[in-house]
Order: C-alpha cells, then structure tokens, then sequence
C-alpha cells in the first residue's frame, strides 16, 4: 500500500516516541563520534556536534526530510527507527564530508598562497572530490577507533569484544561461540567498552600532527 | 583511489550499538555522554509538536495552491473570444445581480473601459466564480 505525506506525517506523530527518541538521539551522539578528534566534529558542553549542529538537531532533520518527501520511507519495508537511524547517518556522513572537503580547500589555498581561485571553482559534483573526501574520512575515522583499540589494550576482555566487532561478530551468542567471553559478560562488556569509547572520544586529540587537515586549521 | 577504504570505525559502532537490550540501557548510555534523557525527550516532543504542525501547513498551502492552478488552467481566457463575445459578457456582468455592487459602481462609464481591461476583469470575475459557468 502506497503512503502519502500525510499517512506518513500521522505515522510519525503516533510514533512510540518514549523509546524511540532515546535510540535515535543516541545513535546520532555515536555515530556524530566518528568526527571528534580531527576537528570534523567538536565536544560542546560533553556532546558532540558538527559545526554547531547537534544530535538533536541530526535527528530533526530526518524527521523533517522524512515529512518532505525528501528521504522516501515506506512503512511497509522498514519501521520508523531504521529509516531514521539511517537518515541520520546518512547526514552525519556528509556534514562530515563537508568538512573535509572544506579542509582539504583550506589546505590547497593555503599552499597556494591565495583562495581567489579555488573559491571561483564550480562544485566539480560527486564525482573524485566526493571520492576522495569519503575516503578522507574514513583514514581519519580508522586513527581514532584504532587509538581508541590501543587505549584498551591492556583489558584482554575488551579486545575480545573489540575484535569480535570489527570480525562483524554482532549477536552476543555468536560472540560467545568466537571468543572465550560467556553471553552475560558479553552484555557487560559492551555497556563498558562503550562508556570507555565516549569518554575516550570525549578526550582525544589523535595522533594527527602530521596530518594536513590540522596542519590545514592551524594555519587559518 | 581511496574507495576500498576499510571503515573499521562503522563495524565498531554497529557493535556498540548491537547490544542495547533495553530503553534503561540507552538511556544510561545517553546519561555517560552528557545528556539528560528526560529533558531531552521533552524538549524533542515540543519540536515534534512544531515540526509536524510547520509541515501541515506547508501541505495544505500546496494543496490550495495546487487547486488553484487547476483552476486556473481550466478556465479559458477571455483574450481568445472576439471583441463582440466580451463587449456582450462585460455589459452582462455589469448588469448581473450577482456582480458585488462595488464592482459595478467602479465602472460607471463603460465606455472608457478598454478591451484588455474588459479581458482582464472577466477571466479574474471567471476565477472568483469558477463554479458559476453562465460567464464561461
């Protein structure tokens, strides 16, 4: 059955928004993360935000392109927390990107010693700039979750889990079957890798000295 | 170049994020990074509430607008009828009860009215009166 904007818009108003706000608001909080460390995202009073946008404001946001049209979602296929989770991940990704590829223009005009010419270009579209900013992001993305693996080095539980996760281990019991951890532990280690990772992300300068984007912010 | 890139930080978070049992545990999780469940909720439903009234309000200005250039398109304008035709309509209007007394009166000396005036005052009188075909 075909949804208009209005059966969409009724959808979303009668949502269970209780638990689903929470969910949601946390998901953008996590994946907003992905930025702190390499200027992409800042902390602002404990949260993230990229460029002075919020979670809150990440999920917002998809619930208006959701009311517009502008992200389609069909009932039938996905419930309201998966579009949304979506949605705003896919947003947090390309605010993200912005970043970067404003970075990366920084940096070039920098060299150059003028901004007059890269300023005056059209939008070259998503073709290699897109490209290379996603890949941009995700060198930048990788330091930091694997500083974040050497932060915890010293706890043989937490690389278990760590590990099991970045094998795409997901389900505690499959967890249990690949490590030596038992399902409880599996539920206790999660909520402490996970509380670990956010005051991690909250303290993190990264291992970017080198790196162009901050030699980039630096100079401005 | 670059778009075989590992994304090992995605595969962490959807590990994090995988084991959420309960709403007491998110909420738990929001609380360890600085936020205040409740306030929040609070504060989204009152945005929810503007939100969602905003986007009503836009649909049915698009809805009326939509309606009104049907309208609009349905009506055939007086420029494509002969001069006779509109001299017959307008003097018509003029004369018809239903024309406002306003209308009438501030065109007392029919005769200074051009044709483009008459063709004017006719589609707009058309539009206003779209159900009332006698002037079509």
């Amino acid at each position: 059955m075909a949804h208009d904007l209005s059966d969409i818009a009724e959808l979303i108003r009668s949502a269970p928004w209780d638990s689903l706000q929470p969910q949601l608001l946390h998901h953008a909080d996590f994946t907003m993360r992905k930025g702190l460390g390499w200027g992409a995202a800042a902390i602002s009073d404990g949260r993230p935000c990229i460029e002075g946008r919020d979670a809150a404001w990440f999920l917002d946001e998809a619930i208006k392109k959701t009311l517009d049209g502008t992200r389609k979602w069909n009932p039938e296929a996905v419930d309201l927390r998966r579009h949304l989770s979506e949605v705003i991940r896919s947003l947090i990704d390309s605010h993200l990107k912005s970043v970067v590829v404003r970075n990366r223009i920084n940096l070039i005009a920098d060299k150059a010693g003028t901004v007059a010419s890269i300023e005056g270009r059209p939008d070259p579209g998503p073709t290699s700039a897109d490209s290379i900013a996603r890949g941009e992001l995700l060198r930048e993305q990788n330091k930091l979750i694997r500083a974040f693996r050497a932060h915890i080095a010293d706890d043989a539980e937490l690389i278990a889990l760590f590990d099991a996760y970045d094998a795409e281990y997901y389900d505690p019991r499959e967890i249990a079957a690949v490590t030596s951890l038992k399902v409880d532990r599996i539920y206790e280690l999660s909520r402490k890798l996970k509380t670990k990772y956010v005051k991690f992300t909250m303290t993190y300068s990264g291992p970017l000295e080198q790196s162009d984007l901050v030699i980039a912010r630096r100079r401005k | 170049m670059n778009n075989i890139i590992d994304d090992m930080h995605a595969r962490i978070l959807t590990g994090l994020e995988s084991t959420d049992q309960s709403i007491d545990d998110v909420k738990n999780s929001l609380i360890t990074s600085g936020y205040d469940p409740d306030k929040e909720l609070a504060a989204f439903k009152a945005r929810l509430s503007s939100i969602i009234s905003r986007h009503t309000w836009k649909a049915e200005a698009r809805a009326k607008q939509s309606a009104f250039n049907n309208k609009v398109m349905s009506i055939i304008s007086w420029a494509s009828r002969s001069s006779e035709d509109i001299d017959a309509a307008f003097k018509t209007l003029m004369a018809n009860q239903k024309t406002p007394h306003g209308l009438a009166m501030a065109f007392r000396n029919l005769d200074a009215i051009t044709l483009e005036d008459k063709i004017a005052i006719l589609n707009d009188y058309a539009l206003l009166n779209h159900d009332d075909t006698s002037l079509q």
